[in-house]
Protein backbone atom coordinates (compact mmCIF):
# COMPACT_ATOMS: atom_id res chain seq x y z
CA UNK A 1 0.00 0.00 0.00
CA UNK A 2 1.44 3.40 -0.90
CA UNK A 3 1.62 6.46 1.35
CA UNK A 4 -1.32 8.30 -0.25
CA UNK A 5 -3.79 5.44 0.14
CA UNK A 6 -2.53 4.69 3.68
CA UNK A 7 -3.04 8.34 4.61
CA UNK A 8 -6.56 8.23 3.13
CA UNK A 9 -7.40 5.13 5.23
CA UNK A 10 -5.98 6.76 8.40
CA UNK A 11 -8.04 9.91 7.78
CA UNK A 12 -11.24 7.90 7.28
CA UNK A 13 -10.59 5.94 10.49
CA UNK A 14 -9.71 9.12 12.38
CA UNK A 15 -12.92 10.80 11.17
CA UNK A 16 -14.93 7.78 12.26
CA UNK A 17 -13.26 7.56 15.69
CA UNK A 18 -13.75 11.29 16.38
CA UNK A 19 -17.39 11.12 15.24
CA UNK A 20 -18.00 8.20 17.60
CA UNK A 21 -16.30 10.11 20.41
CA UNK A 22 -18.54 13.08 19.61
CA UNK A 23 -21.67 10.91 19.82
CA UNK A 24 -20.46 9.43 23.11
CA UNK A 25 -20.05 12.92 24.60
CA UNK A 26 -23.50 13.85 23.22
CA UNK A 27 -24.95 10.81 24.98
CA UNK A 28 -23.31 11.80 28.27
CA UNK A 29 -24.66 15.34 27.92
CA UNK A 30 -28.19 14.29 26.94
CA UNK A 31 -28.46 11.89 29.88
CA UNK A 32 -28.23 14.70 32.41
CA UNK A 33 -29.86 17.48 30.40
CA UNK A 34 -33.27 18.97 31.18
CA UNK A 35 -36.07 17.86 28.83
CA UNK A 36 -39.35 19.20 27.48
CA UNK A 37 -40.55 22.04 25.28
CA UNK A 38 -39.09 23.87 22.34
CA UNK A 39 -36.37 25.64 24.34
CA UNK A 40 -35.24 22.44 26.09
CA UNK A 41 -35.07 20.53 22.80
CA UNK A 42 -33.41 23.40 20.92
CA UNK A 43 -30.80 23.76 23.66
CA UNK A 44 -30.02 20.05 23.62
CA UNK A 45 -29.75 20.05 19.83
CA UNK A 46 -27.53 23.16 19.83
CA UNK A 47 -25.14 21.68 22.41
CA UNK A 48 -25.20 18.29 20.65
CA UNK A 49 -24.34 19.89 17.31
CA UNK A 50 -21.61 21.98 18.95
CA UNK A 51 -20.04 18.82 20.43
CA UNK A 52 -20.14 17.06 17.06
CA UNK A 53 -18.73 20.18 15.37
CA UNK A 54 -15.89 20.22 17.91
CA UNK A 55 -15.05 16.59 17.16
CA UNK A 56 -15.10 17.35 13.42
CA UNK A 57 -12.90 20.39 14.06
CA UNK A 58 -10.22 18.03 15.44
CA UNK A 59 -10.45 16.06 12.22
CA UNK A 60 -10.29 19.24 10.13
CA UNK A 61 -7.21 20.36 12.08
CA UNK A 62 -5.30 17.20 11.19
CA UNK A 63 -6.30 17.64 7.53
CA UNK A 64 -4.99 21.22 7.73
CA UNK A 65 -1.67 19.94 9.09
CA UNK A 66 -1.38 17.55 6.13
CA UNK A 67 -2.21 20.36 3.68
CA UNK A 68 0.51 22.54 5.24
CA UNK A 69 3.07 19.70 5.15
CA UNK A 70 2.30 18.90 1.49
CA UNK A 71 2.50 22.59 0.51
CA UNK A 72 5.85 22.93 2.29
CA UNK A 73 7.25 19.92 0.47
CA UNK A 74 5.98 21.39 -2.83
CA UNK A 75 7.74 24.68 -2.00
CA UNK A 76 10.96 22.80 -1.26
CA UNK A 77 10.69 20.95 -4.59
CA UNK A 78 10.08 24.25 -6.41
CA UNK B 1 -39.59 -10.58 4.09
CA UNK B 2 -39.23 -11.60 0.42
CA UNK B 3 -42.63 -10.05 -0.36
CA UNK B 4 -41.44 -6.78 1.25
CA UNK B 5 -38.22 -6.71 -0.77
CA UNK B 6 -39.82 -7.74 -4.10
CA UNK B 7 -41.42 -4.34 -5.01
CA UNK B 8 -38.16 -2.57 -4.10
CA UNK B 9 -36.09 -5.02 -6.17
CA UNK B 10 -38.44 -4.61 -9.15
CA UNK B 11 -38.28 -0.82 -8.78
CA UNK B 12 -34.48 -1.01 -8.68
CA UNK B 13 -34.39 -3.06 -11.91
CA UNK B 14 -36.83 -0.67 -13.64
CA UNK B 15 -34.75 2.26 -12.48
CA UNK B 16 -31.57 0.66 -13.90
CA UNK B 17 -33.16 -0.07 -17.30
CA UNK B 18 -34.65 3.44 -17.56
CA UNK B 19 -31.32 5.07 -16.60
CA UNK B 20 -29.48 2.98 -19.19
CA UNK B 21 -31.89 4.06 -21.96
CA UNK B 22 -31.95 7.71 -20.86
CA UNK B 23 -28.16 8.01 -20.54
CA UNK B 24 -27.70 6.90 -24.17
CA UNK B 25 -30.39 9.37 -25.33
CA UNK B 26 -29.06 12.25 -23.24
CA UNK B 27 -25.50 11.61 -24.45
CA UNK B 28 -26.57 11.89 -28.10
CA UNK B 29 -28.73 14.97 -27.50
CA UNK B 30 -26.10 16.78 -25.45
CA UNK B 31 -23.46 16.11 -28.11
CA UNK B 32 -25.80 17.28 -30.89
CA UNK B 33 -26.46 20.51 -28.98
CA UNK B 34 -22.75 21.06 -28.34
CA UNK B 35 -23.10 20.69 -24.57
CA UNK B 36 -19.76 19.00 -24.01
CA UNK B 37 -16.98 19.18 -21.46
CA UNK B 38 -13.27 18.56 -22.05
CA UNK B 39 -11.75 15.52 -20.35
CA UNK B 40 -8.54 17.26 -19.28
CA UNK B 41 -7.04 14.11 -17.76
CA UNK B 42 -6.85 12.22 -21.08
CA UNK B 43 -4.26 12.51 -23.84
CA UNK B 44 -5.79 14.50 -26.69
CA UNK B 45 -8.35 16.05 -24.29
CA UNK B 46 -11.50 14.55 -25.85
CA UNK B 47 -14.89 16.27 -25.75
CA UNK B 48 -17.48 14.39 -23.67
CA UNK B 49 -21.25 15.13 -23.43
CA UNK B 50 -21.78 16.96 -20.11
CA UNK B 51 -24.94 16.87 -17.99
CA UNK B 52 -25.91 13.23 -18.63
CA UNK B 53 -26.09 12.60 -14.88
CA UNK B 54 -29.65 13.88 -15.07
CA UNK B 55 -30.46 10.41 -16.48
CA UNK B 56 -29.99 9.05 -12.92
CA UNK B 57 -32.79 11.32 -11.69
CA UNK B 58 -35.10 10.42 -14.61
CA UNK B 59 -34.31 6.72 -14.17
CA UNK B 60 -34.95 6.96 -10.41
CA UNK B 61 -38.28 8.68 -11.20
CA UNK B 62 -39.30 5.70 -13.36
CA UNK B 63 -38.22 3.36 -10.55
CA UNK B 64 -40.27 5.44 -8.10
CA UNK B 65 -43.39 5.11 -10.30
CA UNK B 66 -42.96 1.32 -10.22
CA UNK B 67 -42.48 1.45 -6.45
CA UNK B 68 -45.55 3.67 -6.08
CA UNK B 69 -47.71 1.21 -8.08
CA UNK B 70 -46.54 -1.78 -6.02
CA UNK B 71 -46.12 -0.23 -2.58
CA UNK B 72 -47.21 3.44 -2.33
CA UNK B 73 -46.05 5.86 0.36
CA UNK B 74 -45.37 9.56 0.86
CA UNK B 75 -41.62 8.89 1.18
CA UNK B 76 -41.51 8.26 -2.60
CA UNK B 77 -42.76 11.75 -3.49
CA UNK B 78 -40.44 13.32 -0.88
CA UNK B 79 -37.43 11.49 -2.34
CA UNK B 80 -38.31 12.51 -5.90
CA UNK B 81 -38.97 16.12 -4.87
CA UNK B 82 -35.61 16.44 -3.12
CA UNK B 83 -33.72 14.79 -6.02
CA UNK B 84 -35.45 17.04 -8.58
CA UNK B 85 -34.74 20.17 -6.56
CA UNK B 86 -31.06 19.17 -6.19
CA UNK B 87 -30.85 18.59 -9.97
CA UNK B 88 -32.56 21.93 -10.64
CA UNK B 89 -30.01 23.79 -8.49
CA UNK B 90 -27.23 21.89 -10.29
CA UNK B 91 -28.72 22.85 -13.67
CA UNK B 92 -28.81 26.49 -12.57
CA UNK B 93 -25.17 26.20 -11.52
CA UNK B 94 -24.25 24.68 -14.90
CA UNK B 95 -25.87 27.63 -16.69
CA UNK B 96 -25.31 30.58 -14.32
CA UNK B 97 -22.25 29.57 -12.24
CA UNK B 98 -23.79 30.15 -8.81
CA UNK B 99 -20.47 30.32 -6.95
CA UNK B 100 -19.21 28.65 -3.79
CA UNK B 101 -21.58 30.33 -1.33
CA UNK B 102 -24.89 30.59 -3.19
CA UNK B 103 -24.86 26.92 -4.19
CA UNK B 104 -24.71 25.44 -0.64
CA UNK B 105 -27.19 28.10 0.49
CA UNK B 106 -29.67 27.15 -2.24
CA UNK B 107 -29.32 23.42 -1.52
CA UNK B 108 -30.73 24.04 1.97
CA UNK B 109 -34.06 24.17 0.11
CA UNK B 110 -33.72 20.52 -0.98
CA UNK B 111 -35.09 19.64 2.49
CA UNK B 112 -38.43 21.33 1.78
CA UNK B 113 -40.02 18.48 -0.25
CA UNK B 114 -39.03 16.05 2.53
CA UNK B 115 -40.49 18.22 5.30
CA UNK B 116 -43.64 18.78 3.20
CA UNK B 117 -44.39 15.04 3.14
CA UNK B 118 -44.59 14.98 6.94
CA UNK B 119 -42.93 11.55 6.78
CA UNK B 120 -39.46 12.53 8.04
CA UNK B 121 -38.57 10.38 11.07
CA UNK B 122 -38.44 12.72 14.11
CA UNK B 123 -36.26 10.31 16.12
CA UNK B 124 -32.98 9.80 14.22
CA UNK B 125 -30.92 6.80 15.26
CA UNK B 126 -27.53 8.00 16.51
CA UNK B 127 -24.43 5.85 17.01
CA UNK B 128 -23.67 5.25 20.72
CA UNK B 129 -26.61 7.45 21.84
CA UNK B 130 -29.55 5.51 20.32
CA UNK B 131 -32.77 7.21 19.19
CA UNK B 132 -32.77 10.99 19.73
CA UNK B 133 -35.96 13.01 20.26
CA UNK B 134 -36.06 15.82 17.70
CA UNK B 135 -39.81 16.24 17.25
CA UNK B 136 -39.59 20.04 16.96
CA UNK B 137 -36.08 20.77 15.73
CA UNK B 138 -35.73 18.14 12.98
CA UNK B 139 -37.06 20.61 10.38
CA UNK B 140 -34.24 23.02 11.32
CA UNK B 141 -31.47 20.43 11.12
CA UNK B 142 -32.61 18.73 7.90
CA UNK B 143 -31.73 21.63 5.51
CA UNK B 144 -28.13 21.72 6.85
CA UNK B 145 -27.83 17.95 6.47
CA UNK B 146 -29.18 18.09 2.89
CA UNK B 147 -26.77 20.87 1.94
CA UNK B 148 -23.73 19.07 3.41
CA UNK B 149 -24.47 15.74 1.67
CA UNK B 150 -25.47 17.27 -1.69
CA UNK B 151 -22.39 19.47 -1.91
CA UNK B 152 -20.04 16.72 -0.70
CA UNK B 153 -21.25 14.47 -3.54
CA UNK B 154 -20.91 17.38 -5.98
CA UNK B 155 -17.30 18.04 -4.90
CA UNK B 156 -16.44 14.34 -5.27
CA UNK B 157 -17.24 14.35 -9.00
CA UNK B 158 -13.62 14.94 -10.00
CA UNK B 159 -12.53 11.93 -12.09
CA UNK B 160 -14.24 9.37 -14.33
CA UNK B 161 -16.65 7.16 -12.38
CA UNK B 162 -15.61 8.55 -8.99
CA UNK B 163 -18.97 10.03 -8.02
CA UNK B 164 -21.51 7.42 -9.19
CA UNK B 165 -19.75 4.34 -7.79
CA UNK B 166 -18.90 6.05 -4.48
CA UNK B 167 -22.55 7.11 -4.14
CA UNK B 168 -23.60 3.57 -5.09
CA UNK B 169 -21.35 2.04 -2.39
CA UNK B 170 -22.81 4.43 0.23
CA UNK B 171 -26.29 3.61 -1.07
CA UNK B 172 -25.56 -0.13 -0.83
CA UNK B 173 -24.53 0.25 2.80
CA UNK B 174 -27.79 2.11 3.46
CA UNK B 175 -29.72 -0.79 1.90
CA UNK B 176 -27.95 -3.22 4.24
CA UNK B 177 -28.49 -0.97 7.28
CA UNK B 178 -32.15 -0.50 6.28
CA UNK B 179 -32.61 -4.28 5.98
CA UNK B 180 -30.95 -4.93 9.36
CA UNK B 181 -33.03 -2.29 11.17
CA UNK B 182 -36.28 -3.24 9.37
CA UNK B 183 -36.64 0.13 7.62
CA UNK B 184 -38.70 -0.42 4.44
CA UNK B 185 -38.49 3.17 3.09
CA UNK B 186 -34.68 3.18 3.27
CA UNK B 187 -34.40 -0.27 1.63
CA UNK B 188 -36.76 0.56 -1.23
CA UNK B 189 -35.38 4.03 -2.00
CA UNK B 190 -31.77 2.86 -1.77
CA UNK B 191 -32.45 0.02 -4.23
CA UNK B 192 -34.11 2.47 -6.65
CA UNK B 193 -31.11 4.83 -6.49
CA UNK B 194 -28.59 1.95 -6.51
CA UNK B 195 -30.07 0.55 -9.74
CA UNK B 196 -29.89 3.96 -11.42
CA UNK B 197 -26.32 4.66 -10.23
CA UNK B 198 -24.94 1.29 -11.34
CA UNK B 199 -26.56 1.64 -14.77
CA UNK B 200 -25.15 5.16 -15.10
CA UNK B 201 -21.69 4.08 -13.90
CA UNK B 202 -21.28 1.95 -17.06
CA UNK B 203 -21.16 5.16 -19.08
CA UNK B 204 -19.30 7.41 -16.63
CA UNK B 205 -16.52 4.97 -15.66
CA UNK B 206 -13.01 5.26 -17.12
CA UNK B 207 -12.79 6.16 -20.00
CA UNK B 208 -15.97 8.21 -19.54
CA UNK B 209 -18.46 8.39 -22.39
CA UNK B 210 -20.53 10.97 -20.48
CA UNK B 211 -20.00 13.56 -17.72
CA UNK B 212 -22.58 14.06 -14.96
CA UNK B 213 -22.47 17.87 -14.81
CA UNK B 214 -23.61 19.68 -11.67
CA UNK B 215 -27.16 18.77 -12.68
CA UNK B 216 -26.27 15.10 -12.22
CA UNK B 217 -23.97 15.24 -9.21
CA UNK B 218 -26.22 17.55 -7.21
CA UNK B 219 -29.31 15.55 -8.16
CA UNK B 220 -27.58 12.35 -7.02
CA UNK B 221 -26.38 14.09 -3.83
CA UNK B 222 -29.87 15.27 -2.90
CA UNK B 223 -31.37 11.87 -3.77
CA UNK B 224 -28.76 10.05 -1.67
CA UNK B 225 -29.33 12.43 1.25
CA UNK B 226 -33.10 11.84 1.04
CA UNK B 227 -32.88 8.02 1.22
CA UNK B 228 -32.39 7.55 5.01
CA UNK B 229 -34.46 10.46 6.40
CA UNK B 230 -37.76 8.55 6.51
CA UNK B 231 -36.30 6.02 8.96
CA UNK B 232 -33.95 8.34 10.86
CA UNK B 233 -30.75 6.70 9.56
CA UNK B 234 -28.97 9.89 8.41
CA UNK B 235 -25.99 9.44 10.77
CA UNK B 236 -25.08 6.15 9.05
CA UNK B 237 -25.06 7.76 5.61
CA UNK B 238 -22.69 10.41 6.95
CA UNK B 239 -20.35 7.66 8.20
CA UNK B 240 -20.56 5.84 4.85
CA UNK B 241 -19.56 9.12 3.17
CA UNK B 242 -16.40 9.88 5.22
CA UNK B 243 -14.05 9.98 2.17
CA UNK B 244 -16.36 12.53 0.56
CA UNK B 245 -16.08 14.63 3.73
CA UNK B 246 -12.27 14.21 3.71
CA UNK B 247 -12.24 15.42 0.11
CA UNK B 248 -14.41 18.44 0.98
CA UNK B 249 -12.28 19.28 4.04
CA UNK B 250 -9.08 19.13 1.94
CA UNK B 251 -10.55 21.56 -0.55
CA UNK B 252 -11.89 23.91 2.14
CA UNK B 253 -8.62 23.83 4.04
CA UNK B 254 -6.33 24.44 1.04
CA UNK B 255 -8.35 27.15 -0.72
CA UNK B 256 -9.46 28.85 2.51
CA UNK B 257 -13.25 28.84 2.15
CA UNK B 258 -16.19 28.02 -0.06
CA UNK B 259 -15.13 28.53 -3.67
CA UNK B 260 -16.37 27.09 -6.94
CA UNK B 261 -14.04 24.98 -9.13
CA UNK B 262 -13.98 27.77 -11.72
CA UNK B 263 -12.96 30.36 -9.08
CA UNK B 264 -9.76 28.45 -8.24
CA UNK B 265 -7.00 29.62 -10.58
CA UNK B 266 -4.63 26.66 -10.40
CA UNK B 267 -5.61 23.03 -11.03
CA UNK B 268 -5.00 20.61 -8.13
CA UNK B 269 -3.33 18.01 -10.38
CA UNK B 270 -1.17 17.92 -13.47
CA UNK B 271 -1.26 15.30 -16.22
CA UNK B 272 1.98 14.06 -17.77
CA UNK B 273 2.05 11.25 -20.32
CA UNK B 274 -1.37 10.04 -19.22
CA UNK B 275 -0.41 9.96 -15.54
CA UNK B 276 -1.93 12.23 -12.89
CA UNK B 277 0.00 13.70 -9.98
CA UNK B 278 -0.41 16.50 -7.43
CA UNK B 279 0.32 19.94 -8.89
CA UNK B 280 3.61 21.11 -7.27
CA UNK B 281 2.56 24.77 -7.65
CA UNK B 282 2.32 26.11 -4.04
CA UNK B 283 -0.89 27.95 -5.03
CA UNK B 284 -2.59 24.73 -6.19
CA UNK B 285 -5.34 23.38 -3.90
CA UNK B 286 -4.60 20.08 -2.16
CA UNK B 287 -7.36 17.58 -2.83
CA UNK B 288 -7.89 13.91 -1.98
CA UNK B 289 -6.69 13.08 -5.51
CA UNK B 290 -3.49 15.03 -4.84
CA UNK B 291 -2.99 13.10 -1.58
CA UNK B 292 -3.49 9.75 -3.34
CA UNK B 293 -0.72 10.69 -5.79
CA UNK B 294 1.77 11.75 -3.09
CA UNK B 295 4.20 8.88 -3.72
CA UNK B 296 3.96 8.60 -7.49
CA UNK B 297 1.93 9.71 -10.49
CA UNK B 298 -0.92 7.31 -11.18
CA UNK B 299 -3.34 6.50 -13.97
CA UNK B 300 -6.82 7.95 -13.59
CA UNK B 301 -8.55 4.59 -13.15
CA UNK B 302 -6.04 3.66 -10.41
CA UNK B 303 -6.84 6.81 -8.38
CA UNK B 304 -10.58 6.25 -8.83
CA UNK B 305 -10.21 2.64 -7.68
CA UNK B 306 -8.43 3.83 -4.52
CA UNK B 307 -11.22 6.33 -3.74
CA UNK B 308 -13.64 3.40 -4.06
CA UNK B 309 -11.54 1.38 -1.58
CA UNK B 310 -11.87 4.30 0.86
CA UNK B 311 -15.64 4.51 0.34
CA UNK B 312 -15.93 0.74 0.81
CA UNK B 313 -14.00 1.05 4.09
CA UNK B 314 -16.44 3.75 5.24
CA UNK B 315 -19.45 1.71 4.15
CA UNK B 316 -18.18 -1.22 6.25
CA UNK B 317 -17.60 1.16 9.19
CA UNK B 318 -21.21 2.36 8.88
CA UNK B 319 -22.55 -1.21 9.15
CA UNK B 320 -20.12 -2.05 12.00
CA UNK B 321 -21.23 1.12 13.82
CA UNK B 322 -24.83 -0.01 13.64
CA UNK B 323 -24.15 -3.58 14.73
CA UNK B 324 -21.61 -2.92 17.48
CA UNK B 325 -22.01 0.64 18.73
CA UNK B 326 -25.67 1.57 18.35
CA UNK B 327 -28.33 0.76 20.94
CA UNK B 328 -32.08 0.93 20.45
CA UNK B 329 -32.78 -0.17 16.88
Amino acid sequence: MDRGLALGCVLVLEGWALTMLGFWVVKMWVRGAPTGGLIGEALKVAVGLAILAASLAGWYASIQLIVKAVKKSHERQA
Amino acid sequence: MLLDILPAALAGITSAIATDVMTKRFAKRLRDKGLVGIDVHKPGKPEVPEGAGFAVIVGSAVGCVTLWLLSPGSHISGFLGAASLGALIGALDDRLDLGGVKKPALTLAAALPLIATGAVHPRPLLPVAGRARLFITISGILPIYMSVVTNAVNMFDALNGMMPLSAAIACGSLAVIGAITGSPATVSLSLVLLGALLAYYRYNRYPAKVFSGNVGSMGVGAALAAVPVFDGLEAFLLIAMLPLMVSGFFLLSSIGGLKERRQIGTRPVVVEEGLIRANPDPKAPITLVAILTLDRAKEEWEIVRETHYLTALSAILAVVTLLMFTPGW
